[in-house]
């Protein structure tokens, strides 16, 4: 990109949303590529290299899956998929073939908005190699490189299953990673099905990192679907 | 028997008292006509006669006979041996007979007590391929000859190749729709007209319970078309009214919008833009229950179940109403050592937020909502009670019915499908969702999923 101002490809094959999406976009101060489809998408992608990418998965062309993996054999940018509701399997499906974040239709602009300026953030953080892997959650501090985590004064103690399950999640800070991509990544590849596992070392972490571990504020559960861990700013 | 006549009389009467001789004779003839088949006994009448001619009519030991009259003796016992024969034969063939019909009987109502519990098509032809094969002991199966459902067609059930001699079709609906092929036993017994009739009757039998099966179906599916038919016609009336009140308000403010292009006050605007985006949630919030309530239903579910924790559900869909529910106070209580479930997730935690946003939305801002997660026997159970004015006495269970709304004149969002999506999420389950009263004042809801038998385990680490 050459202006500072960040630019995004809006794939989308109703007029009407295009339209809306990029007037709202715009007011933001982002610039909004548009693409009618999968054809025109990967070209726009080659021709413009946006910053992040906005997917319709039902496309006239291709399937929304297929555009991602298309994608992602050569970009590591964001990509928020919009998808129809009560359809989480689909959802897993567009996360595991690399899709970043996603919106259940009909949404509202501001979540939007939202989404787009956490998949933005976690850009910066991507192509930022000297970044330290400190991060807050609320009051408290994570350091992954020193494996320290603080809540004032006070050393948290995590076990070594639930310090890897937290890195997991804060390698995408704000993305939603699905059950299966982390019981792969902590517990291996034979446990992909095993979500109790999940449901006992989540709750573990809570206990231990969040203010009031029954309304979890840093990491949240996208019932379905996965966990995405929230930090500060 | 002849021997043993022979004897008796020679050793209990004296040589001349000829005629008990002859009567015990006679009774020896009888009882070989009762065991013995026609032929043996002419032959045992005949070697009686000339037991009888050699050791007792005088001469003894010669076979001559003085007195004439012992030939109409000889004559009368052949003839008394014959007719007793012949009786005895005719009263054997009746008992055959009747064991045979009452083995009929019996294999015709155990065909069609086998057939009382089922509906289905394959079991049916296969209760009665499998009962003619035991009553023959030949092999058996069904050759499907009009595909009247779908399943393969051609269904060998027992002994599946090989020769089959005789056929009998299965009729229903006034067509064959299958024929009951029957080979020839290991000992290639052959198949009698008893046999023949007995099959006939087995696959007439079938044939009707077929014709009672394709009966019912048809009508479940009628009930179901007529079902569909009132829920859609239902879904129709809603939905025009529903929609309409909403789309109207949109319709006409952007119209004004437009046409007054500027020249409108600005509170004015606002007001109108709010109606407009408030509407179109309403909208939004009735379409999405129209599309779950027609996908649930639609047969094609597949739940996604994996162990969940109950109370992270809860706490899930608390976090996605927080804005609402920032004005309640919920108490929140949740039995130690809650076990984890075999359930949908994204399913149990839609039931969870339609509980609490149905709670939401019947009772008065400010008043508090209690919610209780438990075990009860073999289940994990959810309840959340509110203290608003309650449900209409009486019509408690009601509520779960699609398009039950509780002051139909009210402007409200859900269309009165939320709470029936619920009950159709945890009928998929097996579990139950009820609705009552509490004292001293508001509503109870409260669904129950059944506790698998085995938590699952987890290597420490």
């Amino acid at each position: 990109m050459s202006s500072n101002k960040p630019a995004v490809l809006l794939v989308e094959d109703e007029e009407a949303i295009r339209r809306f999406l990029r007037v709202s976009l715009e007011a933001e101060g982002i610039k909004v590529v548009e693409a009618r489809d999968g054809a025109q998408a990967l070209a726009s992608a080659q021709r413009f290299r946006p910053d992040l990418y906005i997917l319709d998965l039902g496309l006239p062309d291709l399937d929304g899956l297929s555009l991602i993996s298309a994608l992602r054999q050569w970009t590591r940018n964001p990509i928020i998929v919009l998808t129809a509701r009560a359809q989480e399997a689909l959802k897993v499906k567009a996360l595991d073939a690399g899709a970043d974040d996603y919106l259940t239709r009909p949404f509202g602009i501001h979540e939007l908005k939202a989404r787009i300026r956490v998949a933005l953030r976690h850009l910066v953080t991507l192509e930022d190699p000297n970044a330290r892997p400190i991060f807050w959650m609320g009051p408290v501090k994570v350091d992954l490189a020193d494996r320290r985590i603080m809540r004032g004064d006070e050393e948290i103690r995590l076990t070594p299953t639930e310090f890897r399950l937290l890195t997991i999640l804060a390698r995408h800070p704000g993305k939603v990673i699905t059950h299966g991509h982390l019981l792969a990544e902590v517990w291996g590849k034979a446990y992909e099905r095993e979500t109790h596992y999940l449901r006992i070392y989540i709750k573990q972490l809570r206990t231990k990192l969040e203010e009031n571990p029954s309304q979890p504020r840093q990491i949240i559960t996208e019932a379905g679907v996965g966990y995405r861990l929230i930090i500060n700013q | 028997m002849i021997g043993v006549a022979s004897s008796a009389s020679w050793l209990l009467f004296e040589r001349n008292d000829l005629v008990n001789t002859l009567m015990l004779f006679v009774l020896g003839s009888s009882l070989c006509a009762f065991y013995l088949s026609r032929r043996a006994t002419v032959v045992a009448a005949l070697a009686s006669i000339a037991a009888f001619d050699f050791l007792f009519v005088p001469p003894t030991f010669s076979f001559e006979v003085n007195d004439s009259r012992y030939l109409l003796t000889f004559g009368s016992l052949l003839i008394v041996s014959l007719v007793i024969a012949n009786l005895a034969a005719l009263l054997r063939e009746q008992v055959r007979i009747a064991r045979q019909r009452e083995g009929h009987t019996r294999s015709l109502f155990e065909l069609s007590r086998a057939f009382a519990d089922t509906h289905d098509l394959d079991e049916i032809l296969g209760a009665l391929s499998a009962r003619a094969g035991l009553e023959l002991g030949c092999p058996t199966r069904i050759v499907r000859t009009h595909n009247i459902a779908p399943g393969p067609s051609h269904l060998p059930i027992s002994g599946a190749e090989g020769h089959y001699a005789d056929q009998f079709l299965i009729r229903a609906g006034g067509r064959s729709i299958a024929s009951l092929e029957v080979g020839p036993g290991p000992e290639l017994r052959r198949i009698g007209a008893d046999d023949r009739l007995l099959l006939e009757s087995l696959a007439s039998l079938a044939g009707v319970a077929v014709e009672r099966s394709l009966l019912a179906q048809a009508a479940e599916t009628e009930r179901r078309r007529a079902e569909m038919q009132e829920v859609r016609n239902t879904l129709l009336s809603s939905i025009s009214h529903d929609l309409r009140t909403p789309l109207t308000v949109i319709l006409g403010s952007a119209t004004s919008l437009l046409e007054a292009g500027g020249t409108i006050a600005a509170d004015t605007e606002r007001q109108l833009l709010e109606g407009i985006a408030g509407e179109a949630e309403r909208m939004s919030g009735i379409l999405c229950n129209i599309l779950d309530m027609t996908w649930l239903e639609s047969g094609a579910i597949e739940l996604n179940k994996t162990w969940n924790d109950l109370e992270e559900l809860f706490n899930a869909a608390r976090t996605s109403l927080a804005i609402p529910l920032r004005l309640r106070e919920v108490s929140v209580d949740v039995a130690t050592g809650m076990p984890l479930l075999e359930c949908d997730g994204a399913m149990i935690s839609q039931v969870i937020g339609n509980l609490l946003g149905n709670a939401l939305e019947h009772t008065p801002e400010g008043t508090p909502l209690a919610v209780q997660l438990g075990v009860s026997g073999e289940h994990a159970f959810f309840r959340v009670r509110d203290f608003g004015p309650g449900l209409p006495p009486g019509k408690e269970e009601e509520v779960f019915q699609k398009f039950y709304q509780a002051h139909p004149e009210a402007h409200r969002s859900g269309m009165g499908l939320g709470l029936s999506i619920c009950k159709t999420i945890l009928n998929l389950h097996g579990g139950e969702i009820h609705a009552r009263n509490h004292q001293p004042a508001g509503a109870e809801f409260w669904f129950s999923l059944p506790l698998s038998p085995h938590q699952p385990s987890v290597e420490a680490s």
